[in-house]
């Protein structure tokens, strides 16, 4: 079964997990801009982030008010186990796909 | 991040579900900080970015089902575009919603754009003219020094009276001040006087001589070489410094302008020094500066200059002038006269800024009341508007619509409304000011820092802030009011009566507050039109109609002698009588109501050296009374033969015949007058006496000014006085301005004579009232526009009441009412609100019309003819207004409403 995860789902996991105890909003976009290039809108993050915590992909609970940010709280992600377990399926699928593409090719 | 982006963020989170503003105004905040290191611009665009890339719809989408309610999201969200619609769909569907009653819209919308234009032009004004410090370091603690005369302050003659805390100051005075130590105070006297550059034509151009630390004092270094030194000061060295701009017209920015001569007053000044363009002392315009000529020292005590002081930081002017008080005091041992003297400080931008800053303020209230006008006017349209919609409001409070959204739904259409009528007007402004400053600086030309007047961040801010500040006040009261009795219609069906009464209330009031608003206005300007009216067509006692002047200087380097410089006057004359058109030439110095004029102290022979009066001189030709149409009360006119190997003879005024001889005959009286007068610690100080005989008695004119009635005027034979400034008056057929060209050609022949000025001589007495008609002028057009909007604002409540009783006028008309009863009770449902704040308006009026006291002349600030014409004008505007919609009700088909029902 293929995976259940877009590319956008993947990339906020990985970022996730890439910022561990600090996943939040600014910090997700930030890598995904730095790393993947791609320019993500913190809404869409947001809205992203809260369907795959409604798949039980990840958990998340409010942080506590932080200057810096107009005195407001981040929202932390944490990838749950079946999380994890998606985004190595889904990485098993494409290493696979990989392994069956002839050598020229790539 | 700045407090406007920190308020910005919080209406943004306004837009999205609880759920998740906190986390996502967090994130934008410090996405904003980070960003902003790399430029405010970078973060700006990135904060728009992330704003309209927003997923809205999916945020509350999932909202909800987080929150597992099943509330529709429909009017949850205050804003439409922020319920998913998206922006630019929402902007759709509002042009739609207002391009279906394209009225509502088009009145709106220009409304908006006047109002909004009127206050980005007159703010712009403001704020480069009145807003912007000066361009002087520390330019608060710089004073202009006045003295004080307590003598005059109680004498008889009024222009002394109303002078008596602007009188001059002298050297000794200055130099006592500062010698205090405690504050920089130099001394100047503005003038005009005549330049030539190379070999180019003399002109007229107006600078200032000045004594030392002048420009020490304002705190400005020269742009290119250096200011007179004290040595130079002290022997009145010609040295000159001179202005950016004349710099570029004269020199072309001449690097090497150090060391290049001008010619001033007939004597060649070396110049030193070019000061940078905003410097602008003693008076915008000024375009030179030199110490005082060497003649002057011996004139230590004549109060001829005026001052100016730079006060040390932490003192104020009370204090200062207490001790610049007890200097004056000691200063009296070697001049008793000092003893009545003193100083008074004036805040150096009143004085640069003085002549247009009442002004200005005036048209900013004026053009408040305006935008105040605009408001109700929106208002009015937005109650209509609501009470329109109010089933449909009604409906969607019915299906659960919170009232939030309903206050929101109105409240974007306001609002775009305002967003199209601020561009529009601040588009119409960027086009108006440019002519108004043309305009302005060709009626006044020495109009204060005209040049820095500019469409800047500053004054957009305003006009941002006014608009916002109108769709806020026009917008919320209407659309709460809406939004409270909505629900409660439900239950009311498509029932009118009770509704419309209530909207009605409102639009009363509104209608109320509207005439009294531009009732106010209307007076005002009401008042200083007739004024200006009254200037233009009052009797000054001399005709001025036909007359031509030429304003000419006799340099006394030219003609040492006064014999050369006669003839020489004597040439010009004979050029310029044979100038076609030309009837006449008559000299002068000067005409009446031109300026300039110089006060003498006279008194009767044999009269006591107390009882001597300041009058006004006036040097004039033999037939000056019959050129100018002055009536000869007694006696004769000059003659040729009154010249300087005659008799001294004199003609007196009729005041100052009354004023030297009582109800005896002048006639065959002698007077004494000194010449050369002085301004000596305060006191007119003769340099010579002489008797002159009273060979003549004419009617009195206004030969201060125009605005000024019955000063004494003491009249001597031009050849007698042989004064160096002469004004030649030439009586021409026709128009005079016609003959200025073929006059200017004719006396550039005469050699050795500077030509000040040419003109029409009628042009010439206005030009000292020119800031008053700027103000006649501008104040004008403002109440013109608040009396349009007030025509607007009642237009559109006639026509809404007329289509929102259609119901009611078919079935009186079925009942049997005349037509003609239905227009006369709708437009008295307007008048009466409209004449009830007509009223207040008067009263406001008639209280605030002491501000206008100084622009007013010829009539009372109480005249009740522009108080009762005003009036009837607002409300004829008013009746025209509701008259036209009011004919609609007349054209009621009772049939066809009655089968609509």
């Amino acid at each position: 079964m293929a995976s259940q995860l877009t590319d956008l789902e993947q990339l906020l996991l990985l970022a996730a997990l890439r910022q561990r105890d600090d996943a939040y909003g600014a910090a997700l976009q930030k890598d995904i801009e730095d790393v993947a290039e791609r320019r993500v809108s913190l809404g869409s993050i947001h809205v992203t982030m809260s369907r795959l915590e409604e798949r039980g992909l990840v958990m998340s609970e409010m942080g506590e008010p932080t200057g810096g940010r107009g005195g407001k709280a981040r929202r932390l992600y944490t990838v749950t186990s079946r999380g994890m377990a998606e985004l190595n399926r889904a990485r098993e699928i494409f290493e696979q796909m990989w392994a069956d593409v002839p050598q020229e090719a790539g | 991040m700045s407090p406007l982006w920190r308020v910005a963020l919080g209406v943004w989170g306004g837009l999205l579900p609880s759920e998740f503003r906190e986390a996502l105004v967090g994130d934008l905040s410090e996405g904003f900080g980070l960003r902003r290191k790399r430029g405010r611009w970078v973060a700006t665009l990135w904060l728009l970015g992330e704003v309209l890339r927003t997923p809205y719809l999916r945020l509350w989408r999932q909202a909800r089902k987080m929150s597992g309610r099943g509330v529709p999201d429909r009017d949850r969200s205050p804003i439409g575009w922020a319920r998913g619609e998206g922006l630019w769909r929402t902007v759709r569907i509002a042009v739609r919603v207002l391009t279906r009653r394209p009225g509502f819209a088009a009145v709106a919308v220009a409304t908006l754009a006047l109002s909004v234009g009127a206050a980005t032009v007159i703010f712009g004004l403001l704020e480069a003219v009145l807003l912007r410090p000066l361009p002087y370091p520390d330019a608060d603690r710089l004073y202009t020094v006045y003295g004080t005369n307590e003598a005059w302050r109680d004498g008889e003659q009024e222009f002394l009276r109303s002078a008596w805390d602007r009188a001059g100051v002298s050297i000794e005075m200055v130099r006592s001040w500062d010698a205090l130590g405690s504050m920089r105070v130099a001394s100047y006297q503005g003038g005009s006087l005549a330049l030539r550059v190379g070999d180019g034509p003399a002109e007229t151009v107006s600078g200032a001589r000045i004594g030392n630390g002048f420009f020490a004092t304002l705190g400005v270094e020269p742009l290119v070489g250096r200011t007179p030194s004290p040595a130079e000061h002290r022997d009145g060295a010609p040295v000159l410094v001179i202005h950016e701009r004349l710099w570029s017209r004269d020199f072309a920015r001449d690097p090497e302008i150090l060391g290049k001569t001008a010619v001033l007053d007939g004597r060649t000044y070396t110049i030193v020094g070019v000061m940078p363009r905003p410097f602008a002392v003693p008076a915008e315009g000024s375009l030179w500066w030199a110490p005082f000529p060497p003649e002057w020292a011996e004139y230590g005590h004549a109060t001829i200059l005026s001052g100016l002081a730079r006060l040390p930081a932490h003192t104020t002017a009370a204090a200062a002038t207490e001790s610049m008080n007890a200097a004056v005091e000691r200063l009296a041992s070697a001049e008793p006269s000092y003893g009545v003297m003193g100083a008074r400080l004036v805040p150096l931008r009143d004085e640069v800024l003085g002549s247009v800053s009442g002004g200005l303020r005036l048209l900013f209230a004026a053009v408040c009341v305006v935008v105040l006008i605009a408001c109700v006017n929106l208002a009015n349209l937005v109650v209509a508007r609501g009470a329109r919609r109010m089933p449909e409001l009604a409906l969607r409070a019915a299906l659960g619509a919170g009232r939030r959204g309903l206050v929101a739904t109105m409240l974007t259409e306001v609002g775009l409304v305002c967003l199209v009528g601020a561009v529009l007007g601040v588009a119409l402004a960027a086009g108006a000011l440019g002519p108004l400053v043309d305009f302005l600086t060709r009626a006044m030309p020495d109009f204060p820092r005209a040049a820095d007047v500019s469409l800047n961040v500053t004054v957009l801010g305003f006009s941002l802030a006014v608009t916002v500040l109108t769709a806020v006040l026009a917008g919320l009261p209407p659309a709460l009011a809406a939004a409270r009795s909505a629900p409660a219609r439900i239950l009311q069906g498509s029932g009118r009566g009770g509704r419309s009464r209530s909207v009605r209330r409102i639009q009363s009031t509104l209608l109320f507050a509207e005439a009294g608003l531009a009732m106010l206005l209307l007076a005002g300007a009401g008042l200083l039109t007739r004024s200006m009216a009254r200037v233009f067509t009052l009797d000054p006692g001399f005709d001025s109609r036909g007359v031509a002047y030429a304003s000419v200087e006799l340099p006394e380097e030219r003609f040492p002698e006064d014999v050369d410089a006669l003839q020489a006057l004597d040439a010009l004359e004979a050029a310029l009588s044979r100038v076609p058109g030309v009837t006449r030439v008559v000299e002068a110095s000067p005409l009446p109501a031109m300026g300039g004029s110089t006060m003498v102290p006279v008194r009767p022979d044999g009269a006591p050296d107390d009882e001597q009066s300041l009058v006004v001189l006036a040097s004039v030709g033999p037939s000056y009374f019959e050129t100018l149409s002055i009536p000869v009360l007694g006696g004769r006119t000059f003659e040729a033969s009154d010249d300087g190997n005659s008799e001294p003879v004199a003609i007196v005024s009729a005041s100052l015949a009354r004023r030297l001889f009582g109800d005896d005959d002048p006639l065959g009286r002698f007077i004494v007058q000194a010449d050369g007068a002085v301004m000596m610690g305060g006191r007119a100080e003769a340099g010579s006496e002489k008797q002159v005989e009273v060979v003549g008695v004419v009617e009195d004119v206004r030969q201060l000014a125009l605005v000024r009635e019955g000063d004494p005027v003491l009249y001597r034979p031009f050849r007698q006085t042989a004064p160096r400034d002469a004004v030649l008056a030439l009586a021409t057929q026709g128009s005079p301005t016609r003959l200025l060209e073929p006059a200017r050609a004719a006396a550039a022949e005469v050699d050795g004579i500077v030509i000040r000025d040419l003109g029409a001589f009628r042009d010439r007495t206005l030009r000292l009232l020119a800031p008053v008609q700027l103000r006649v002028v501008l104040m004008g057009a403002l109440s013109a526009l608040a009396a349009a909007l007030a025509m607007v604002g009642v237009y559109g409540v006639v026509s809404y009441v007329v289509s929102d009783q259609r119901r009611e006028i078919g079935i009186r008309i079925a009942l049997g009412a005349r037509k003609d009863g239905e227009t006369i009770r709708m437009v008295r449902g307007a008048l009466t609100p409209c004449l009830a704040g007509a009223c207040v308006g008067v009263l406001a009026a008639l209280a605030l019309s002491r501000t206008l006291e100084s622009s007013i002349f010829e009539i009372s600030r109480l005249d009740p003819v522009t108080y009762v014409a005003t009036f009837l004008l607002l409300l004829t505007v008013a009746a025209l207004a509701s008259w036209w919609p009011a004919r609609r009700a007349t054209r009621v088909d009772p049939v066809e409403v009655l089968n609509r029902e």
